[in-house]
């Protein structure tokens, strides 16, 4: 007998496992309406609560997330100023160079380091960030027989004792001046009385004055 | 950390807000790391130019002779009225002292070193640094004429031009014809060419003139690689540093009889 009191289809009475179900079932007390009822209560109370602490879990996590990519885009702006704002005292480039085989553009811009002694070199350390800031230029000279070589030219107002170059155990003759971007004229004064060019640049008459000079174009990188 | 519903929802907007709050504040350092400063120093006033010719004159005083100091002087007072810096002069003038010339020629030096700086002034208006100035005395001096000058201005605008017009002087002394050197010069300025491309142009010309090229020939190939490199940058942007394969040179150009 179904639960209604109508009698159980013949189909369904047929099945072992309804018939079980059936038998276990009868002698339960019929089920409370009011209980029922408060049964789904709490349970639709439970999934509410549920999704109000998933909500807040996302909540939570978006400005985590936030926080995580501020601190991280802050991180970054110091990592990135701190190499800015040093001088890049090791990117020298070349203001000129000249050397025995065909050079390209690129072979001109190499470091001090590499370069081959005996290689004739004029080369600029450059730092960051200035149109018009001086750059580093290194004068050149072999002479292993002179005892004192300087620099004169428009950038120490022709003074002859003004740059001094030190010699190497080569007998090289070197100094390192700040020029500012642009052409510069210049020769070397050996022992105090000899005026000599520059080899390894190119050389230029003052029509004016008579004389020839040396001539370096100094870049910015 | 347990927020409300509306907290939950205000608090990345809130974060958001903070963080611009932040770069409005400190625009400084985050600009200057998206652009670099790149603006030549200004320009010395005309009280600043007297009053640097005045101390340069008093440099010469142990230098020259009586004469030729106060034409010399004059100079430099001319210089500071016409807006040249007199530096320029006053290294003309030790110069010839140090070579031992006679004043009466370190006076005309002087003097033919103003009229180029005038000159140079004119052409090159508005000026950007005095050493550009410098540079375009130098280049009227070695065969340059102003109209080069002209199109080197407007090819750099507000960039000193005067590593550029360095560079054209020591073409043109070379023996490329002015036009061309200029064309060549202006065209990369245009695409952007940093001024150390244009240094390093002009020693591989030089090289390839010593290896028997003529000079507007190697010019010509050279500067071609070099705009090969380059990204073309027609409103005068900076370029990017060229490739491997277009900086590689293939060698001297070859000049066919």
């Amino acid at each position: 007998m179904m639960p209604n009191g109508s009698p159980v289809p013949d189909d369904e009475r047929r099945d072992p496992a309804l018939e079980r179900a059936v038998a276990a079932l009868r002698p339960l007390p019929p089920s409370s309406a009011d209980a029922v009822a408060r049964v789904v209560a709490a349970a639709e109370r439970g999934a509410v609560l549920q999704r109000q602490r998933r909500a807040r879990r996302a909540a939570t996590w978006r400005v985590a997330g936030a926080l995580g990519a501020v601190a991280a885009g802050l991180a970054l702006l110091v990592v990135v100023r701190r190499p800015l704002d040093r001088p890049t005292a090791d990117r020298p480039i070349a203001a000129h160079a000249t050397s025995e085989r065909p050079p390209t553009l690129a072979n001109d811009i190499r470091p001090v380091d590499t370069v081959r002694p005996g290689t004739p070199v004029l080369v600029a350390r450059a730092s960051v960030g200035a149109t018009d800031a001086p750059q580093l230029v290194t004068f050149r000279l072999d002479r292993p027989r002179a005892s004192a070589v300087t620099v004169v030219g428009d950038f120490n107002q022709w003074n002859a004792h003004a740059t001094r170059l030190a010699r190497d155990a080569n007998g090289a003759w070197t100094a390192v001046v700040p020029l500012t971007p642009g052409r510069h004229a210049y020769r070397f004064v050996v022992d105090d009385s000899l005026r000599v060019l520059d080899p390894r640049a190119p050389a230029e008459r003052d029509a004016e004055l008579g004389v020839a000079r040396s001539v370096v174009v100094v870049g910015v990188p | 950390m347990q927020l409300t519903g509306v907290q939950a929802r205000r608090a990345p907007r809130a974060v958001a807000v903070a963080v611009l709050l932040c770069v409005i504040a400190h625009p400084r350092p985050i600009a200057a790391q998206l652009v670099p400063t790149a603006r030549p120093p200004a320009l010395a006033t005309p009280d600043t130019r007297l009053a640097e010719s005045r101390l340069a004159a008093s440099r010469l005083d142990q230098a020259l002779a009586p004469d030729a100091r106060a034409a010399v002087a004059a100079q430099l007072a001319a210089a500071a009225r016409a807006g040249v810096p007199a530096e320029p002069l006053v290294a003309k003038a030790l110069e010839g002292v140090e070579l031992g010339a006679p004043p009466p020629r370190i006076v005309t030096a002087v003097g033919a070193l103003y009229d180029r700086l005038v000159a140079a002034r004119t052409a090159l208006t508005p000026v950007v640094s005095d050493a550009e100035l410098v540079s375009g005395a130098d280049a009227l001096a070695a065969g340059v004429p102003a109209v080069a000058l002209r199109r080197v201005r407007a090819s750099s605008p507000n960039r000193s031009a005067a590593v550029a017009l360095g560079v054209l002087a020591q073409l043109v002394a070379r023996g490329v014809p002015a036009t061309r050197a200029t064309d060549a010069v202006t065209a990369l300025l245009r695409r952007g060419a940093r001024p150390q491309q244009l240094v390093a142009l002009d020693s591989a010309v030089r090289t390839d003139v010593a290896s028997g090229v003529p000079a507007a020939a190697a010019l010509e190939a050279r500067a071609r690689t070099l705009t090969g490199g380059l990204l073309l940058a027609p409103g005068g942007a900076p370029g990017v540093t060229t490739t491997d394969a277009a900086t590689q040179s293939a060698g001297p150009p070859r000049h066919h009889p």
